[in-house]
């Protein structure tokens, strides 16, 4: 199979509102794909798209090589959609119990991801005494049931605090090392995608904007160099008789040029007695593209 | 067949600790309670209708079958619904591996399992109410007629099946208690009012039910040859209602 998920002019309306407009979208499989997009982008509608849960009103898609929403490829496929489907008034572990008899499972599966997600001791509470955090961790473990070739979740750090969201991450970031597991994650939140995810697709409006490896959203045909001076004001006349552009952002310097003109840059601040703490390479940053892209459309 | 098996079991467990299991357990024991004490405390006037333990089994299973079932059904229906959509439970169980129309199935057997656990308490607290009452002369409570306890058993069994294959559809499609019980109730009501003056009784929800009023003038016997009819209805509502839930299942409480 060379594409775990494979969308060709995927399209949805709601209404008047065309919500996913034309989405070619390709997913490696044991890879963790990052699917970005603000708000209203697209996105949760895709995913349902993807899993059979709405229909298309054109195009075409394909997850795990079948149609969406077919049984053969859904017993292969763990998702979290939107908040977590829970039942308040049974337990933690009656909730996994509901997904281990739906598919099928070995009893010993509900102790595993339990323990994945760090709700061992908790398991026997009622859902309803549940931070939103332990409900979104329990969420992820009714998607991990059955250790599926294909993972989907939507915005699984909702309501996670700084711990569980290191935890969440480490946890996504060895399924397809550990257990070969395609990670197709969606967030409106650039920095957690970006930390985990070697593969990024970006929506906005319903329209593809980007698809590709994650460093390469970030690399920039401009290359900048960035400095922190003592003196700002004098560190730029400096430069600037020199022939360098500049400017001043949040008390750095930031330089067009590349990293071979360190060194010319350096002795030129110097010469100019500026005192100078650092000097590095700007690579644009993630965030910066990823704006940029939003604006663009 | 397994799938249907899996998502039973699966449903089963959604039943602890819910209003639907309480619903199941408290309708029978409210009506049975209720007329317990109405026959021991009111015996007087109990007299004056031929007491005895035929008339307990008559009056219990009437008031059951054109009162408690209808509303009991409708209750465990819509609970069981609300269940489903407070847990926004479908975008997890439309995702596991079975066909929509296996969830919908499921939901029917299982609302037909609890309004039947109902029926099932109520024959015993019959039988047991029975066995006290016996305790009071006045009562003339003779001893237990088993042949016409287990006929009005078996018919009350088969009038659930349409009433609770109604609900299902109803409370899946036009959600809120108060839709349930009004439709019940008028549905009953209806029901009687046309028995014996319409041949389209027995394909009602409430047909076969609304018939066990006839018990009560004792020269006629129950219609059983209206059931194969009454099935063959509750059979096509839950097949309209699992099409209905295939098609567009937005009524079941998810938002697309």
């Amino acid at each position: 199979m060379e594409w775990v998920i494979s969308t060709t002019k995927l399209t949805r309306r709601f209404g008047r509102r065309l919500v996913v407009d034309g989405l070619d979208l390709q997913v490696r499989p044991q890879a963790i794909t990052g699917f970005l997009g603000p708000n209203g982008a697209g996105k949760t509608t895709t995913i349902c798209l993807l899993l059979g849960l709405i229909k298309a009103h054109a195009g075409t898609c394909a997850v795990l090589g079948l149609p969406p929403g077919d049984p053969k490829a859904l017993a292969h496929i763990g998702a979290l959609v939107e908040s977590p489907s829970l039942y308040d008034h049974l337990t933690g572990l009656e909730n996994l119990e509901i997904t281990r008899l739906l598919r099928d499972l070995a009893r010993t599966e509900v102790d595993r991801v339990l323990s994945l997600v760090d709700l061992v001791q908790d398991a026997r509470r009622p859902v309803r005494d549940y931070s939103l955090g332990m409900r979104q961790r329990l969420g992820v473990a009714l998607a991990l049931m059955g250790q599926p070739q294909l993972l989907i979740l939507d915005e699984p750090t909702n309501g996670l605090d700084p711990a569980g969201i290191q935890d969440m991450r480490e946890l996504i970031r060895n399924l397809p090392k550990a257990s070969g597991t395609t990670v197709f994650l969606s967030s409106h939140l650039l920095a957690e995608v970006e930390q985990v995810a070697g593969d990024l697709v970006v929506i906005h409006k319903g329209k593809l904007k980007y698809q590709g490896p994650t460093e390469q959203l970030g690399a920039s045909d401009q290359a900048e160099l960035m400095v922190r001076v003592g003196d700002a004001a004098l560190a730029q006349a400096a430069l600037e008789r020199q022939g360098f552009a500049s400017r001043a952002v949040e008390g750095r310097i930031l330089i067009q040029g590349r990293a071979t003109e360190a060194p010319r840059i350096a002795s030129c601040l110097v010469e100019a007695r500026c005192d100078l703490y650092e000097l590095a390479p700007q690579k644009q940053n993630l965030e910066a593209r990823f704006l940029a892209l939003l604006e663009e459309a | 067949m397994s799938a249907l098996g899996s998502c039973f079991r699966a449903e089963r467990v959604k039943w602890r600790k819910s209003w639907m299991l309480l619903t199941a357990l408290l309708a029978p024991l409210c009506q049975a309670g209720f007329l317990f004490i109405i026959f021991w405390f009111a015996e007087s006037r109990i007299r004056m209708f031929k007491p005895g333990f035929q008339f307990w089994l008559e009056l219990n299973f009437v008031t059951w079958n054109l009162m408690l079932m209808p509303i009991a059904t409708a209750l465990i229906c819509d609970l069981s619904w609300e269940q489903e959509r407070e847990a926004r439970a479908w975008n997890l169980l439309l995702i596991q591996p079975m066909s929509r129309r296996t969830h919908y199935l499921v939901k029917a057997m299982g609302h037909l399992v609890l309004v039947l656990m109902a029926l099932a308490v109520l024959a015993f607290l019959l039988l047991l109410g029975g066995f006290i009452l016996q305790a009071n002369p006045g009562l003339l409570m003779g001893p237990l007629p088993l042949a016409m306890f287990s006929r009005f058993l078996a018919y009350s069994i088969l009038a659930s099946v349409g009433v609770t294959a109604f609900h299902t559809w109803l409370s899946m499609r036009l959600p809120g208690i108060w839709m349930g019980l009004v439709t019940a109730i008028l549905g009953s009501w209806l029901a009687l009012r046309l028995v014996g003056v319409s041949s389209l009784v027995p394909v009602l929800p409430w047909g076969l039910s609304a018939q066990m009023a006839v018990v009560f003038e004792r020269w006629r016997v129950l219609p059983w040859s209206q059931v194969p009819i009454g099935l063959l209805s509750a059979a096509g509502m839950v097949a309209l209602g699992s099409l209905d839930f295939s098609r567009r299942w937005r009524s079941a409480g998810l938002k697309e």
